[in-house]
């Protein structure tokens, strides 16, 4: 398997708990100026939801994913896609084992609690729907037998935008399996220059120390499916989803099934705030990353304009 | 009808759009045969049938909502087309229905959901626009800069329907408008006084021409002169409201003292226009109630006024030269001729037998009988052939008193004689005879009305002729205050109200800004009634805002979320971050969390952290 490479983090585990803040502070440490970024991530973590992050190459998505997997103390998986790569190169492969006389399930690199799989859009539509399915099911169906992933399980995709060639757009239903899309950008002139600064390159090849586990981790999820949203909360957060469907430039606006998403993001959102209620503040901010990936336009752009656009013509007061 | 049941069939199978060479083919067929069959030119009737024509074709390439609402604009315009032919008062109701239709597939176009045609909201909806535009419809009634005269009455453009009395007479040609209820014109008397019944003979065209069958006029190029009121006669003032009839008569009594404006009055004492009377016309006259009139008679009009059709009528020309032998003057045969009238077995009929021939002879010695046609006719003739000049005229008799007008009907249309008489060392003078009386003095004393009734037939009835005179009071009020709404009447009204003349532009700048007022004053409380309510806590956050009302890079619009508003409130005046800070947390968790509703005491803690926070901003 020439392009595979694989990659196993030990996780130190982390028992005391931090709170969110923490976690954030700490990730934050290491990528720097991209606060919000990081925050949305840890919601949609804690939405129990997958992320796709699309950007150029050398913004610090690798960085990002590990530093997340580190601080949460998870299981880390590396996966970098190509057009030659087989869904059993994702999965796991069932091997005939001569002493036991039988087919023994070797899994693949699936079986994590953290999965980066890098370059999703150059595997072929096959292997990509094989990890899709996966993330939709929490599941590996193979040979019969389904071998179920660990509670704990999150994605992170990431997609190039800029070198098209050879590449396998996701399709619109294959897109909807994340929960957020994102993109990090170039960093603020101030936080670059720091990031060339000896004391931050030190900084940058420790590991970071575990401050949650994926039990806090479930903790939290729990929690935030709690929050309370309030009837005018609902109301707001149905009229966004409903102006993306009268949108004159929008073809597609968002499912329900999107509403939900953002409902579940909000809550992430709403718990990172210490509280335990939903405010429109949260709606906003888990707007833009629901709905980026998820609305298509006539005219084929993105429609990070159009989104900024719904939310400032709809009242909040 | 074809394009519209192709329309539906088109609908309901889907059939694929016409080509479109072939509706540039039907399109081009269907003008050529507007040509055909109405002339080439401009004239209401071809505008009128392109635009209906093309509406209706219209529906053949009618695909998408902007062809629809095409086809329901163009549906307004025909609507309004109606108007160019009447103004009538009922008719306003009937365009009006048909407003209400339109506007109803308007309506109904614009309703995204549901296309059913009689759901009683959008009924309700329909008449509720509808019932909306009339204001602006009066509003713009009374302030539009108003022409002299509208477009479509002018002659030149548009050839108008002739109707009333006519300027040939011919068998048969009144005794058409004698079926006529509707009214030819209404008549105020000045000082409320209406002269008697007999008195009411208004004339009209003058006939002087006779041959054998038909009675034209004469061609006039001089006209007449004023005349002076004596002491003895009665002078009478009046206003008339001459319907449209497409000619260039005005009717007035006998005999009438000068021409009202851009009107001739010409040697036969007939009120001729300039331009024909097309649409509703008001005149002011002065008549002298007089039955003779003194005019000089030139020669030749003398030999015009005595002719009459050679080798025909023998009979009566015996009688008359006979008559003329035993008369001692003019004035006798006159007498004579009446009494024979009178006295001979003559009866006023409305279906006479058909004359053919010699139509004289035929009416005098063998039918006898006719109305005041046949009378007036036979008597000019016997008058002519006994050398006394002589002349019918036509007009119209009597009239209805419809409570503080007088109603002249198509059916008061009436035919009489009249003499010139000469005497000897005296002037000659017209003396107006009215053969029709002799026969039937009631035609004369109590109008054509009653003598009608006598001929009505089963199904008119007594309530359906008594309903049309009470609306034509009605009709009377709306040519008064509606169709007869003219640039001295806007005038008139812009003074009451203390406006001084003014020209069109300002007076469409002025109808602009009333336009506009009533726009905002209808929409306030439109405005009022739907503004949003805000609660306690909504004002609170609201008087947060405004605080920083001075600076816009921090005044919250109304799509930021408060929680945003307020890091960057903190931000800005760190000295009050504390208390934002605690509004904030005690105005998120009164908002948007559980159990918590808008407590007095949650409302009063706010009130008094946020002067806090006004008052460390301030510092």
């Amino acid at each position: 398997m020439p392009n595979k490479q694989i990659e196993n983090t030990h996780p130190n585990q982390a028992t005391s708990t931090t709170s969110i803040q923490q976690v954030i502070g700490a990730v934050g440490e290491k990528i720097l100026d991209k606060e919000q970024a990081i925050k949305t991530i840890v919601a949609a973590l804690i939405a129990g939801g997958h992320v796709l992050l699309e950007d150029l190459p050398g913004l610090g998505k690798t960085t990002l994913a590990t530093s997340i997997a580190q601080v949460f103390g998870m299981d880390f998986n590396r996966i970098q896609l190509t057009s030659d790569m087989m869904p059993s190169d994702v999965l796991g492969v069932s091997i005939y084992d001569a002493p036991s006389q039988s087919f023994s399930y070797h899994k693949g690199p699936v079986f994590t609690q953290f999965l980066l799989a890098d370059e999703l859009n150059r595997a072929t539509p096959k292997t990509q729907s094989a990890l899709l399915e996966a993330m939709a099911e929490n599941q590996v169906s193979m040979d019969g037998k389904t071998y179920p992933l660990d509670e704990v399980f999150f994605v992170m995709a990431t997609q190039n935008p800029i070198d098209e060639a050879g590449t396998y757009a996701l399709p619109q239903s294959q897109l909807d399996r994340f929960l957020i899309s994102l993109s990090l950008g170039y960093p603020d002139q101030q936080s670059e220059r720091r990031l060339y600064g000896s004391q931050y390159l030190t900084q940058f090849k420790k590991p970071i120390k575990a401050l949650s586990s994926p039990a806090q981790l479930s903790a939290w999820q729990a929690q935030a499916a709690q929050i309370h949203a309030s009837d005018e909360v609902l109301d707001y957060l149905q009229l966004l989803v409903h102006k993306t469907r009268n949108h004159s430039d929008i073809q597609h606006g968002l499912s329900p099934r999107a509403g939900l998403s953002l409902y579940k993001l909000a809550q992430g959102f709403a718990l990172m705030a210490q509280r335990d209620f939903m405010t429109p503040d949260d709606i906003q901010q888990a707007f833009y990353p629901v709905s980026r990936h998820r609305l298509v336009t006539f005219d084929g752009r993105a429609a990070g304009d159009l989104i900024h656009t719904i939310l400032n013509d709809t009242v909040i007061i | 009808m074809t394009v519209v049941a192709y329309r539906f069939y088109a609908q309901l199978n889907q059939v694929k759009k016409a080509y479109n060479l072939l509706l540039m083919l039907i399109a081009i067929m269907a003008l050529l045969l507007i040509i055909y069959s109405q002339g080439f030119g401009l004239s209401r009737e071809i505008s009128v049938t392109i635009l209906i024509t093309m509406t209706v074709l219209k529906l053949l390439e009618t695909y998408s909502m902007r062809d629809a609402l095409l086809v329901v604009m163009l549906c307004y315009f025909v609507t309004m087309t109606r108007f160019l032919y009447s103004q009538d008062m009922l008719l306003v109701f009937y365009l009006l229905s048909s407003a209400f239709v339109t506007t109803h597939a308007l309506s109904v176009l614009n309703h995204e959901k549901s296309l059913t045609w009689f759901d009683q909201k959008q009924i309700k909806s329909t008449a509720s626009s509808l019932a909306l535009a009339i204001p602006f419809a009066v509003l713009f009634f009374l302030v539009f800069p108003r022409l002299g005269a509208p477009i479509w009455g002018s002659p030149d453009i548009f050839g108008e329907g002739k109707t009333g009395l006519s300027d040939t007479m011919s068998p048969g040609s009144i005794v058409e408008l004698f079926m006529d209820d509707s009214p030819a014109f209404r008549v105020t008397f000045k000082d409320g006084v209406k002269p008697a019944n007999n008195h009411l003979y208004w004339r009209g065209p003058v006939l002087w021409h006779f041959d054998g069958l038909t009675w034209s006029r004469k061609k006039h190029k001089y006209a007449r002169n004023n005349i002076k009121q004596y002491s003895s006669e009665t002078e009478v003032e009046y206003e008339v409201e001459l319907e449209s009839t497409g000619q260039h008569y005005l009717f007035g009594l006998d005999y009438v003292v000068d021409a009202p404006e851009k009107t001739h009055l010409l040697p036969d004492s007939i009120l001729y226009t300039e331009t024909a009377v097309n649409q509703l016309r008001h005149y002011q006259l002065k008549s002298l109630l007089l039955n003779r009139f003194y005019q000089p008679l030139s020669d030749f009009d003398k030999t015009l006024l005595l002719d009459y059709p050679v080798q025909q009528n023998l009979k009566t020309l015996t009688m008359m030269q006979s008559w003329r032998q035993a008369a001692a003057n003019d004035l006798q045969i006159v007498n004579r001729a009446l009494q024979w009238f009178n006295q001979s077995e003559f009866y006023y009929s409305f279906t006479p037998p058909p004359l053919s021939g010699q139509v004289i002879d035929q009416f005098l010695f063998d039918s006898k009988r006719g109305f005041c046609e046949h009378y007036a006719s036979s008597f000019v003739i016997m008058m002519r052939m006994a050398g006394i000049p002589a002349r019918v005229v036509t007009g119209y008799q009597g009239g209805v008193d419809n409570g503080e007008y007088l109603l002249v009907k198509q059916s008061d249309a009436h035919a009489w004689a009249e003499v010139y008489i000469t005497q000897v060392n005296q002037p000659g003078y017209w003396l107006r005879v009215d053969p029709t009386a002799m026969v039937a003095p009631e035609r004369v004393e109590s109008g054509a009305r009653e003598i009608m009734d006598s001929k009505r037939n089963f199904f008119d009835f007594e309530w359906l002729k008594n309903s049309r005179e009470s609306m034509d009071k009605y009709r009377y009020q709306w040519n008064q205050w509606v169709r007869n709404f003219n640039v001295s009447k806007q005038q008139a009204l812009f003074r009451a109200i203390g406006i001084e003349h003014r020209d069109g532009k300002s007076l469409a700048l002025m109808m602009l800004g009333i336009l506009f007022t009533t726009a905002l004053i209808s929409l306030l409380p439109l405005w009022w009634l739907k503004r949003r309510k805000f609660t306690a806590l909504q004002k609170l956050y609201l008087q947060l805002a405004r605080t920083v009302k001075s600076q816009p890079e921090l005044y919250a619009t109304h799509h930021q979320g408060i929680e945003k508003f307020a890091a960057q409130l903190s931000l800005a005046y760190p000295q009050a971050s504390t208390h934002i800070d605690h509004f904030l947390q005690v105005y998120l968790n009164a908002r948007y969390n559980k159990g918590h509703k808008n407590q007095q005491q949650t409302i009063q803690h706010l009130k008094l952290t946020l002067s806090k926070i006004q008052a460390a901003i301030q510092k």
